[in-house]
């Protein structure tokens, strides 16, 4: 699973939980402050895709993080090492 | 004898009751629930909200026709469990009943009843504990599950920042939220109180260990016949969820305001058996003491009590210690005696204060509604219980009393509008 298609999971799961307009979630965008989430609802999206995954998201590891687009690149960061730790 | 905790209350502020609120496996609202009770017509079916095949008993009393999205956004839905949203949802309808109340939100308060809190969210996510490990446990476990969340849900959502708190007394919860909101009342603390409770544990844990004690009927042939107060034939209650919410108001204000006024929690007593964790105490004695200290803190005599809106949980021990108690307190056969549980089962935390709308609405409309499924009584429970059909009733104070594990007791006096 690529980088692309983490972020559109993170999208649907954005959308879902911040009940935002869907053009208004961009990489770019900040939880908080552009799509009006709260302290709890990165944990809630991080949940959507720990099951979509079939993934741990440690929360410590979303340490700082606070687009759209950096949340897609620590997941895809677990992902592939997960991917590196099941071949290797 | 004199109980203990009397002392005079009649110098502080009356308590008006000004707005009601259900969602019930009777209806969710207050005519089509009563209309229900009055008809004496059983809501026991198969078990739908969760597949039930596996479990000792198959069949319960559950709100079939709730709509969270009618009172939550999304985010609020996934956010709150079903014990809370129907909490707000009864106490929302019973604000809205209560017609405009202009009062500081710093003088409104909740009191809100807690059973066994936000089960069937916990139970899914011990699930997944179990199947997944601790990293796939929601983040929103804990104010979903916690058993204040009902109470912080009305009070977040109405903005309302008097006192907010929930009891936890197991059955006899609904009442002590009732008692407690209209002592703050009577105290001064605040000037409107939502109380009420809220239960919603139609799960596979919560009927598997009700069934696994013995106090849960197991006609899973017959549901509807399953809940059968006071009957000879009674094998233990049928689980219900639903919500309960009154608006308690200051009388003066009330009245100011031309509120339209049920009636007046004129009376409250509590105690405890303090004698067995599930049994009550021998001949209903703890609850004797109850009934009594509600009519002494009502300023009445047992006399002057047109009916009893029993606890009454179709459970072997209940019926025989609440009849005894009653016996005691009034005399045999000494007046009506109905128990809303054959109607909508038993709704744990929501009971008392289900069955305390229902006083009211008999006081209202002049009618004690019928004991569903009550053919008969063993020849030593000396009361006279309503069944087959309503029964016409003269304006009287009503005690409603709820009883819970843990030997806590809880009686309201509740009295029409004078």
């Amino acid at each position: 699973m690529d980088r692309d298609q983490i972020l559109e999971l993170l999208t649907d799961a954005a959308v879902e939980v911040m009940d935002a307009d869907r053009e208004t979630v961009t990489p770019e965008a900040r939880f908080v402050e552009d799509l009006k989430g709260d302290s709890l609802s990165v944990l809630e999206i991080l949940e959507i895709l720990q099951e979509k995954l079939d993934v741990d998201l440690p929360t410590e590891a979303f340490d700082g993080v606070a687009t759209v687009g950096s949340a897609a690149d620590v997941i895809t960061k677990i992902v592939a090492e997960r991917a590196r730790s099941a071949t290797g | 004898m004199r109980p203990a905790q009397m002392r005079p209350t009649r110098s502080l502020a009356r308590v008006a009751i000004t707005g009601m609120g259900v969602k019930t496996p009777a209806g969710s609202d207050l005519e089509t629930f009563w209309a229900t009770l009055v008809a004496g017509r059983p809501c026991a079916g198969p078990i739908k909200r969760i597949d039930p095949a596996a479990l000792p008993v198959r069949f319960a009393c559950e709100v079939t026709d709730f709509d969270p999205a009618v009172y939550f956004d999304s985010k609020e839905t996934r956010r709150t469990d079903r014990v809370a949203q129907l909490a707000f949802a009864a106490a929302a309808d019973a604000l809205a009943d209560a017609g405009d109340l202009a009062a500081d939100p710093a003088r409104c308060g909740v009191v809100a009843a807690a059973g066994v809190g936000g089960l069937i969210t916990q139970e899914e996510q011990e699930y997944k504990l179990f199947s997944g490990g601790p990293s796939r446990v929601s983040p929103m476990l804990v104010p979903m599950m916690m058993p204040n969340a009902s109470a912080a849900l009305v009070g977040m959502k109405l903005g309302w920042t008097g006192p907010n708190f929930c009891i936890a007394t197991a059955c006899a919860v609904g009442s002590h939220a009732i008692g407690e909101g209209a002592r703050l009342i009577r105290e001064g603390s605040a000037d409107v109180v939502l109380s009420g409770g809220s239960e919603a544990c139609v799960t596979p844990i919560a009927i598997a260990a009700f069934a696994r004690m013995g106090a849960l009927s197991s006609r899973n042939d017959s549901p509807e016949l399953a809940s059968r107060p006071f009957d000879v034939a009674r094998d233990g209650f049928v689980m219900g969820e639903g919500a309960g919410f009154l608006v308690l108001e200051d009388w003066e204000r009330a009245t100011a305001r031309g509120a339209r006024i049920y009636g007046e929690v004129a009376g409250y007593g509590r105690n405890s058996d303090a004698y067995h964790v599930t049994a009550p105490s021998p001949g209903g004695a703890g609850a004797a003491d109850c009934m009594r200290l509600a009519l002494a803190d009502a300023g009445l005599e047992p006399s002057e009590i047109g009916h009893v809106n029993a606890h009454g949980t179709s459970t072997e021990l209940n019926d025989a210690a609440e009849a005894e108690a009653v016996v005691k307190v009034f005399g045999e056969h000494a007046l009506p005696v109905t128990s809303a549980k054959g109607v909508i089962g038993h709704l744990i935390a929501a009971a008392g204060a289900v069955e305390a709308v229902a006083s009211m609405l008999a006081l209202r409309d002049g009618t004690v509604p019928p004991t569903a499924n009550h053919e008969r009584s063993e020849p030593d429970l000396a009361i006279d219980v309503v069944a087959g059909e309503g029964r016409p009733l003269a304006a009287a104070p009503v005690v409603s009393n709820s009883f819970g594990f843990g030997g806590h007791n809880a009686s309201l006096v509740l009295t029409p509008p004078a």
